[in-house]
């Protein structure tokens, strides 16, 4: 141990060490002097800076194009008709259209008038009135189908979508349910009457005459048309041939004797005089007094045939409101239609008066609301409160505007009676709140 | 202080001033050279990442051992240390014995005994070697010493004794060897 010491004493801590430095004399390598020098002087590089003028021209574009797209949308507007007159795929077009007027029929009557001057030519021998289908062309949704007398005198049923005018095949069943049609124009209330019940309940004289002038254009044979047709015949010839799905065949259908008004219902053909000169006088002719003025009423015309009809439809009034935007809008947009229409209202009269007796010739068929009376139905209160229920209870619950296009499917899909029944929960629970789009269905006693 | 102001030339000054002692401090901690390389450049990159956080509060030693000895604990938190032979310098450099003038007659292979002396160091606990190469390597007082560590001036003071006695012995006996 003393040796120990001894030793210990040998190597103070400075000789300790001098001698540990001596031994350990390692250095780093040169690569790795150099990486590490040369992270250093990255780090410390000034970065290289975006240049000046990238900051205020890309504000500048993005401020021009802000105020571009500002621009384009304060102009932009969708005009009226042409949110009502485009055309639509079939399954949307009996929800999404909105009601016509006469002044619109009015400008779809000329735009027939030119456009059949170039199609097959159609004459009616009996009313001298010929209406139909104007524009078949492939994509083109017809604005107004026609229907054939044949279809109204024996309880043919009138489709509630709009036929597809692609769909050559597309006919009209005897005994179909026409309660769920909707003209083009007005979708409101086109419902259906049945012409025998019509004979036996509320047919005044002047729908008794008209339903007599609609047989004798049956019997009459079509001759080539002298004065142009606004009717596309090879739409019309396959009309018989079946029915859309979902249609009550056996609805009764009830016409009355509502008229639409001659200047916006019936196309006056340009040259009215030689229309007038070759269709026969056997149609009843109709009063210019006698028109109803309801500027609701809808003109729908179907052909079968050779032989073509004119339906008059009136709709219901019914008050829209709501209160998203686009209902808004179109609002607002309603009360230029409405001006225009007047405007064109004017001026296709003075057309009217050239040609009156072609106009009034026409036979028109008011089809009137389905009646869906409650009583009628069997709706009893215990199922209305059951429907209520249900409406609040489904997950999720039922607003208005889903509990209405509930109704709508249950009444395009024929089930009135339930449909009726949601309708009269429905006005319950929201007495404040009329359908946005009417329905092809009124509860009779209701509104 | 002026690297962080953005002067590079500071940095390759600082770096030729205190690279070799940290590179062997590293060496001696590690028994991998590889593994001293790695740690080595990473203390030298979070110094160069801390460049403007770091104040004069402090001596820059030992701001650049505190750094380097985090690393190392990391780095022993990680791996565990596996034996190895130290490398050993076999320059013929004399070795200076001052006090107690071991001939040079004794010694007769300087290289063996520098290697005796690496190989001691390592047999040291860490705490004891880790404070005898801050002393040696580093330059630091005690006091700073601790201030790497963590630990007051007398453990460091005492770690260092037990430290210098072992390496004292393990040399002793390496010289009575050759006597």
């Amino acid at each position: 141990m003393s040796n120990d010491n001894d030793l210990h004493k040998g190597f103070d801590d400075k000789d300790l060490g001098d001698l540990y430095r001596s031994a350990s004399n390692d250095e780093p390598g040169a690569a790795l002097d150099a990486a590490i020098l040369a992270q250093a002087e990255e780090a410390v590089a000034p970065k290289r800076k975006r240049p000046a003028w990238i900051a205020p021209v890309g504000l500048a574009a993005t401020v021009l194009l802000g105020v571009n797209l500002a621009v384009n949308l304060k102009d932009y507007s969708p005009e009226p008709d042409i949110l009502m007159d485009a055309p639509r795929p079939v399954a949307e077009t009996s929800r999404s259209r909105t009601p016509g007027t006469p002044a619109d029929m009015s400008e779809r009557a000329q735009t027939r008038r030119s456009s059949d001057a170039r199609e097959e030519e159609v004459r009616f021998p009996a009313s001298g009135v010929t209406l139909g289908n104007s524009d078949t062309s492939p994509g083109v949704l017809t604005d107004q189908p026609t229907i054939s007398s044949d279809s109204i005198s024996s309880g043919y049923a009138i489709p509630r979508e709009a036929p597809d005018p692609i769909d050559s095949t597309f006919t009209l069943e005897p005994g179909t349910n026409i309660a769920g049609y909707e003209s083009d124009s007005d979708r409101s209330s086109a419902e259906i009457r049945d012409v025998d019940n019509v004979r036996q309940h509320d047919v005044s004289p002047m729908t008794e005459q008209l339903l007599s002038a609609t047989r004798a254009e049956q019997e009459a044979p079509v001759t080539p048309a002298a004065a142009p047709s606004p009717v596309e015949s090879d739409r019309s010839e396959d009309d018989s041939s079946g029915s859309p799905p979902g249609f009550n065949q056996n609805a009764p259908v009830v016409v009355s004797e509502s008229r639409a008004p001659l200047s916006d219902e019936v196309p006056k053909p340009q040259s009215a005089p030689e229309s007038l000169a070759a269709a026969p006088p056997a149609a009843p002719a109709i009063k210019e007094d006698e028109q109803i003025s309801d500027p609701e009423q809808v003109l729908i015309t179907e052909t079968s045939d050779s032989e073509l009809e004119e339906v008059v439809v009136t709709g219901n009034s019914m008050v829209e409101i709501d209160t998203s935007p686009h209902r808004r809008l179109m609002a607002k947009d309603q009360a230029k239609r409405n001006e225009r229409r007047r405007q064109d209202s004017e001026r296709t009269t003075a057309l009217d008066e050239a040609a009156p007796a072609a106009v009034s010739a026409a036979p028109k068929v008011t089809v009137s609301a389905y009646p869906c009376n409650l009583s009628v139905l069997d709706i009893d209160a215990e199922a209305i409160e059951r429907a209520k229920i249900n409406a609040r209870t489904v997950e999720p619950p039922l607003n208005a505007l889903t509990w209405q296009t509930y109704i709508r499917e249950l009444a395009s899909k024929g089930d009135y009676v339930a449909a009726c029944t949601q309708l009269a929960a429905y006005r319950q629970l929201f007495p404040d709140l009329v359908m946005i789009e009417p329905l092809p269905v009124t509860i009779l006693g209701d509104n | 202080m002026a690297y962080g102001a953005g002067d590079a030339g500071a940095f390759k000054e600082l770096y030729a001033r205190h690279k070799a002692p940290l590179y062997r401090y590293f060496r001696r901690q590690c028994r991998v050279a590889e593994q001293a390389d790695e740690l080595f450049q990473e203390t030298w990159a979070r110094v160069i990442k801390a460049r403007t956080r770091y104040e004069a509060t402090a001596k820059f030693t030992t701001w650049l051992y505190r750094i380097a000895h985090n690393l190392l604990m990391d780095y022993g938190r990680k791996k565990v240390r596996t034996p190895h032979l130290v490398a050993v310098n076999h320059d013929d450099e004399p070795v200076s014995l001052s006090s107690s003038e071991p001939s040079q007659d004794q010694l007769a292979d300087a290289a063996l005994l520098r290697q005796r002396l690496l190989e001691a160091l390592e047999q040291l606990p860490d705490d004891q070697r880790n404070a005898f190469l801050l002393k040696e390597e580093g330059g630091l007082s005690l006091v700073e010493i601790g201030d790497v560590l963590g630990v007051g001036r007398e453990t460091v003071k005492s770690r260092l004794r037990y430290a210098t006695k072992k390496l004292r012995v393990a040399l002793a006996a390496e010289q009575q060897a050759y006597l």
